[in-house]
């Protein structure tokens, strides 16, 4: 639609709410959520620089090898460096949990804004959404991925599928509200069509709770991606992902804990980190705080 | 005097049967501005609203510019509304804070297809200055702003598209008394200057009367007296209007004895059979209660809607 990016261009332009983002960094578990999961996210990044070894070569000279100074996280039972596959597994993660995180905000933000927004599509999406929620998200998620075969793509698609009903949820109960404020009456008053009422004054005032909600739902994909490739459902062998990691090592964690043991405090931090940053983020937008202020 | 917007019987219920505008009659002549008046909860602002169609009459009709607009599409309406402008009561609530005020002022130019971008942009200082306030204060975001001067952004944009027909919703109490004024002499002077026809929504009799050569008051929905401003303020024939007037401190004048009305105001979604004010009119007979009174003229442009329209009686006032 072309009303939507039509912005009136004016000679200078400013940060647009002012106070959010010092707001947001002086905010002690935003700190450290961003410090955690920075890391993490900065290490799987450069995992083509930072691992010492090739994830997916077999060494059976280095089979079940405990830590030491030249596999610092041991190797697992084809002898590949679990540092080297934990670094590879986390850039899989990164790029399905923001996949998910991105195309659940694109359909689940477009379905609870229509929903919102008009009413006579209310019910009829919303009990869709309903249907979908009330299977539980992993289950749900495994068998669409399972149904769509393995990849990661699928694995993308399935826990999107997945995701959906709650972004739409939050993007809805947004709409709501900013739906009501005196700005958008104002809007149709000077005869703005319903789209442009929607895109131009309800969306912008209704996003703070979807970007809140969404690293949520980067955590949760990233948790049910490992769940995923745990079952072997996700991503194919060999690549290396942080549930196939742990898996491989389920059979032997008596015997070499470290091989599940990397994979699972990754998943931990990265969980945690996301998490953190989605609470500062959540009290630094909150509407509340925001009108307390103004 | 042909007259620019027209209501002829107009009403709006709302979900729950709230009757909030029941039955009015209303013209508003080109560059007229019309007062009206009213308590809280009569139903001032929803007339204001269905006048140009914020929200949908559900029965009379609703004319403009000798056109009935009662059930025109959607689209048109749109486009009708280049035409009609409206200010509302709350500064605060009322501008998009995610916009600049140069794009407040330039988007219902925007949409109208008014101009280029050039001209749009060369419009948005000239608006500004006239509602007073410096080109510079364009790219600035509301929230920077007092709320007198968030209603001169509002007055602005209202103003942006040249309307014919101007609706302000109690465009100044949300606002300090010291700011009052300002706005008030603002509107009366753009008013007159651009030749607008206006409808003044306000409950401040002070106001009405500073801003409005004719006044309609309202009560529970209905109109139950309009005329001349002079003329309502010096010789009311409603005994609501007389109850309304005497319940405003005037200064300067000696004190006037006030009426005081007994009980409440009667749910709007079970009005009283008859006339509306029978339940706390001092004149109240039987009649009242079988027979609805309609507007009529017991003077030349004085229009009430009472059985027994006069002056106040003195039996009427209670103690000062």
């Amino acid at each position: 639609m072309a009303v939507a990016e039509a912005a009136v261009p004016m000679p200078a332009k400013r940060a647009k709410p002012p106070g959010a983002i010092s707001r947001l960094i002086a905010h002690p578990s935003f700190r450290w959520g961003l410090l955690l999961f920075g890391l993490v996210a900065v290490c799987g990044l450069l995992a083509d620089w930072l691992a010492p070894f090739d994830p997916l070569r077999n060494n059976f000279r280095t089979r079940f090898r405990p830590p030491d100074e030249t596999f610092w996280f041991g190797t697992d039972r084809f002898g590949r460096d679990i540092l080297s596959r934990t670094l590879h597994g986390i850039q899989v993660s990164l790029r399905i949990g923001l996949g998910v995180a991105l195309l659940t905000a694109l359909i689940g933000g477009l379905i609870g804004a229509v929903a919102g927004f008009w009413q006579r599509a209310d019910g009829p999406l919303m009990r869709v959404m309903d249907a979908l929620m009330a299977f539980p998200a992993v289950l749900l998620a495994i068998a669409l991925a399972a149904a769509l075969g393995p990849s990661e793509l699928n694995v993308i698609v399935a826990l999107s599928i997945a995701y959906v009903p709650r972004t739409a949820r939050v993007m809805r109960a947004g709409v709501l509200v900013v739906r009501e404020f005196p700005f958008v009456e104002g809007a149709r008053a000077i005869g703005a069509s319903p789209a442009r009422v929607l895109l131009r004054h309800v969306l912008p005032n209704a996003m703070a709770p979807l970007v809140v909600q969404q690293t949520y739902v980067f955590a949760l994909a990233v948790l049910a991606e490992a769940v995923l490739s745990f079952l072997g459902v996700g991503p194919p062998p060999p690549t290396p992902t942080l549930g196939g990691i742990i898996a491989d090592g389920r059979d032997f964690i008596q015997e070499a804990p470290w091989i599940s043991l990397t994979p699972g405090v990754v998943i931990a931090l990265v969980v945690l980190g996301l998490n953190l940053m989605g609470d500062g983020l959540r009290d630094a937008l909150d509407p509340r705080l925001r009108t307390a202020i103004r | 005097m042909t007259a620019l917007v027209q209501a002829a019987a107009l009403g709006k219920t709302f979900a729950g049967g709230v009757r909030a505008v029941d039955g009015v009659d209303l013209a508003i002549a080109q560059g007229e501005t019309l007062g009206l008046v009213g308590e809280s909860g009569c139903g001032k602002s929803t007339l204001a609203r269905v006048l140009i169609r914020l929200i949908e009459p559900d029965a009379g009709a609703l004319t403009f510019r000798d056109r009935d607009i009662t059930h025109l599409p959607d689209r048109a309406m749109r486009a009708l509304r280049r035409d009609m402008g409206i200010v509302f009561q709350d500064p605060f609530g009322s501008l998009n804070p995610r916009m600049t005020v140069g794009q407040l002022i330039a988007e219902p130019m925007w949409i109208h297809g008014i101009g280029d971008r050039a001209a749009r942009r060369a419009r948005v200082p000239e608006l500004l200055g006239l509602v007073g306030l410096l080109p510079e204060h364009a790219s600035r975001y509301p929230h920077e702003f007092s709320g007198g001067q968030r209603q001169r952004i509002a007055i602005a944009r209202a103003l942006a598209t040249e309307p014919a027909f101007l609706v302000c919703d109690e465009p100044t109490s949300a606002l300090d008394v010291s700011i009052q004024a300002q706005v008030l002499n603002l509107l009366r002077d753009l008013q007159e200057r651009l030749g607008l026809a206006c409808l003044f929504v306000s409950h401040n009799l002070a106001a009405v009367r500073h801003m409005a050569p004719r006044v309609a008051v309202m009560y529970l929905g209905r109109i139950v007296e309009e005329a001349a401003r002079d003329r309502l303020f010096a010789a009311p024939q409603h005994p609501y209007t007389q109850a309304l007037l005497s319940a405003a401190s005037e200064p300067g004048s000696e004190r006037r004895t006030r009426i005081v009305l007994k009980g409440e105001v009667p749910s709007p979604a079970n009005p009283p059979s008859g006339c509306r004010f029978r339940t706390r009119c001092p004149r109240a007979v039987s009649r009242c209660a079988e027979e609805e009174p309609q507007l009529a003229e017991v003077a030349p442009g004085q229009r009430v809607a009472c059985h027994f329209p006069g002056a106040l009686r003195p039996e009427e006032l209670s103690a000062p």
